[in-house]
Parts: C-alpha cells; structure tokens; sequence
C-alpha cells in the first residue's frame, strides 16, 4: 500500500532518518532556563547573526565526567538536530570527559547524525564551539 | 562569544601567488588584539546582507606588529578583501575559536588543503619562535605548484627547524615545480606511514568540508583517538 504523503512531504528528503528524529525529537532541550542550575553555560552567535547557541553542562565532581548537557539554540533544523546529537554523545556511556568534549568535532557529530548536506556544515559548528565554552566555564569557575 | 567588535585597518598587502593575497592590519590605535595560533576573525561587510559575517584563520603569529589574513579571491567577500588598499578599514570581531595543540609538548601534524595552510603558517611561526624542538609535520594537499602558498618561508623554516617536515601533494600537474612532490591525493595512510607514533600526536585538519571529513575518517580508521583529530573546515553558507 502506498504511504500517504503528509503535507510536509517533500520525497526524497535530504537529511538522513536520524537527523529527522532528532529535529522532531529533540534530546536535553531546555526551553526555560531561568531556575536551572548549570555547572557552566556556553553560548556563542547571536540572533542577529542568524544563529544562536546555548549549552549548559553539569559535571560529576568526583569523576570529572559530563552528567548533564542541556541547549537551546535560535537555529534550523540542521543545527537543531546536530545539537541534540551532540547533547547525547556529551552524556552517554557515564558522560564524556571534560578534555574530551573539548576535542568534540562537527565531523564526529555528523558522523554519528549518518552525514549532513555540506551546505549545512555551519549548523553543526556552533553545538560543539558552544560545548567548548561551557567547559571552559565550568573550568574557570571550578579551578583547583 | 563574538560580540565585540573592531574596525581593523589595512597596514600592509601582499601577493603570495595568483589569486591569493595576505593582508595585515591592525586596529585604529595600531594595536593586535590578542589571539591564539589557529583561530579566526569574522569580517562583515554590512552592504553585502550577510550579517553573520565570513570567518577567515589568521596567518601570522600572535607577537607580530600587525596581524594577517591570507585570502584566496574566490567570492563576493575574498574579492572585496582582495580590492582593499592600504589604509583602508573594514569591520571585524575579535579572534576567536579553538583549532590549536591542547597539549604543549606533542607531536604536530598538520593536514593542509589549498588556503587551508593559513592557521598552520601562524602555528609554524610561532614555533619558529618559542618551540622549535617540536615535531612538526605538515602535508599539503593542492591543486598546482603554484597553490603552495607559503613554500619559500616553510623551506626557509626547515632550516630553523630541528624537527619540521613538508610534503606536498599535487593533483593536478604531471610534473610538478615543488621538488619531491606526490602526484596525486592525500590519503590518511600517506599520514601514518610517516607519523612515528600516531596514537600520542595531536592532528589538525584544515581546508573544504570534504578534505576534512576524509581526513577524519581516514585517520580514525588508522586508530587515531577522537581527542587526538581536530578540524576547522572552510565553508560558504
């Protein structure tokens, strides 16, 4: 039987199965951040430039591991997706290590996304430069 | 986060080969703003309805009297730079971005496509300066001989060097002018067979989207860890 074609149905879509679930299912959203309790935020790009990321990060003090990696970002479907992708390497497997997560790059986000249009290379640059900020946040702010 | 601004004047242009120039500037005042080797300034032209800017790597090192970008003219914001006179202004932000060594004391290899080589020149000089023990190897992957942006200072480099390797690629030219030149692509393993110990270097990759994300894959597919492989692809929106 043929599959109904929604109102959205564009064919042959662009953009893999998983960046679809992840745009229509985005992982660690924080749509309101004003009682959250971060270890370090990060945000980078601004509206006016187009694009906007923040990330929050809570850290497991003993371990040094990633607990928690929360975003929001004024951006597409690409960069939604990539964000919520990168959100679930940073916390997965007991959380990723903070020396890690600054080594996070778009092309492992885009790896595991199961590829991106090069055109849309750029949505997935500000997750991780945003995930390094907040690192370096919770660096500067927990420093030895 | 980018949100300062600076009008940078144009000190000095220079031609590096055909169709690729490197200007210097520095702020009004005459001063550089502090930055890293390996990261970039985003210029704005506010006529050109690109508000987001276009990011370009710096070439120079942090303690020079004025601070470069090396541009190739390939579009609407390469050629307005590439058209700038001396003394002219154009709007930039402050350096920023994170495509440099985390540890002091590894190995450096550097993978380089086309105009991809600029942050690695300003990593080179650096070193020149402060580590010239380092072990740095730097394969460059271009067009033509005449793409090998830098030649004459990167083999003048690996007289003050201890540790300083080149090797060039070269697609398009059966008998390229760069002496010892492969005729052909890079690959990750031309990378390994040359690396004496790939697991406790640090990589950075540099140039297109594809050149990078080959490169990646390729060399972890060789075991490089993904901490060890950094990126910073050039790209147009």
């Amino acid at each position: 039987m043929q599959k109904k074609n929604t109102l959205c149905d564009v064919g042959d879509w662009l953009y893999s199965e998983v960046v679809r679930d992840h745009f229509f299912n985005p992982r660690n959203l924080l749509i309101d951040d004003s009682t959250y309790e971060a270890d370090g935020i990060g945000v980078v790009g601004s509206p006016a430039c187009g694009d906007m990321m923040a990330v929050w990060i809570e850290v497991e003090k003993e371990t040094g591991r990633i607990r928690a990696c929360k975003w929001r970002t004024f951006g597409c479907a690409s960069a939604i997706a990539s964000t919520s992708m990168m959100s679930v390497m940073a916390t997965e497997d007991g959380g990723m290590t903070l020396s890690r997560a600054k080594r996070l790059t778009p092309e492992a986000i885009i790896e595991r996304l199961g590829g991106l249009p090069d055109r849309k290379y750029h949505c997935s640059v500000l997750g991780h430069q945003a995930l390094r900020e907040a690192v370096m946040d919770y660096e500067k702010n927990h420093a030895k | 986060m980018q949100s300062e601004f600076r009008n940078y004047v144009l000190r000095s242009k220079e031609t590096e080969a055909p169709g690729v120039t490197t200007l210097s500037f520095s702020d009004e005042s005459n001063a550089v703003p502090p930055f890293t080797s390996g990261q970039y300034i985003n210029v704005y032209f506010p006529e050109a309805h690109t508000p987001e800017g276009k990011a370009y790597s710096i070439s120079s090192a942090p303690d020079e009297q004025t601070f470069s970008i090396t541009v190739r003219a390939i579009g609407e914001f390469s050629n307005r730079l590439s058209a700038l006179r001396k003394g002219d202004t154009v709007r930039g932000s402050l350096p920023y971005g994170f495509f440099s060594p985390e540890n002091s004391g590894s190995d450096l290899v550097m993978l380089a496509s086309g105009i991809g080589i600029s942050p690695f020149r300003s990593m080179i000089r650096h070193a020149k300066a402060h580590t010239p023990l380092r072990r740095i190897s730097l394969f460059h992957t271009i067009r033509t001989s005449d793409d090998a942006v830098f030649r004459k200072e990167f083999r003048d480099a690996q007289g003050e060097l201890d540790n300083f390797s080149i090797s060039y690629f070269v697609t398009r030219e059966k008998t390229p002018s760069l002496s010892a030149a492969h005729t052909r692509r890079m690959t990750a393993e031309d990378v390994r067979s040359a690396t004496a110990d790939m697991r406790d270097a640090e990589f950075l990759i540099c140039g297109s989207i594809l050149f990078t994300r080959d490169m990646w894959r390729g060399l972890r597919r060789c075991g490089v860890p993904e901490d060890r492989l950094y990126t910073e692809a050039f790209f147009s929106r």
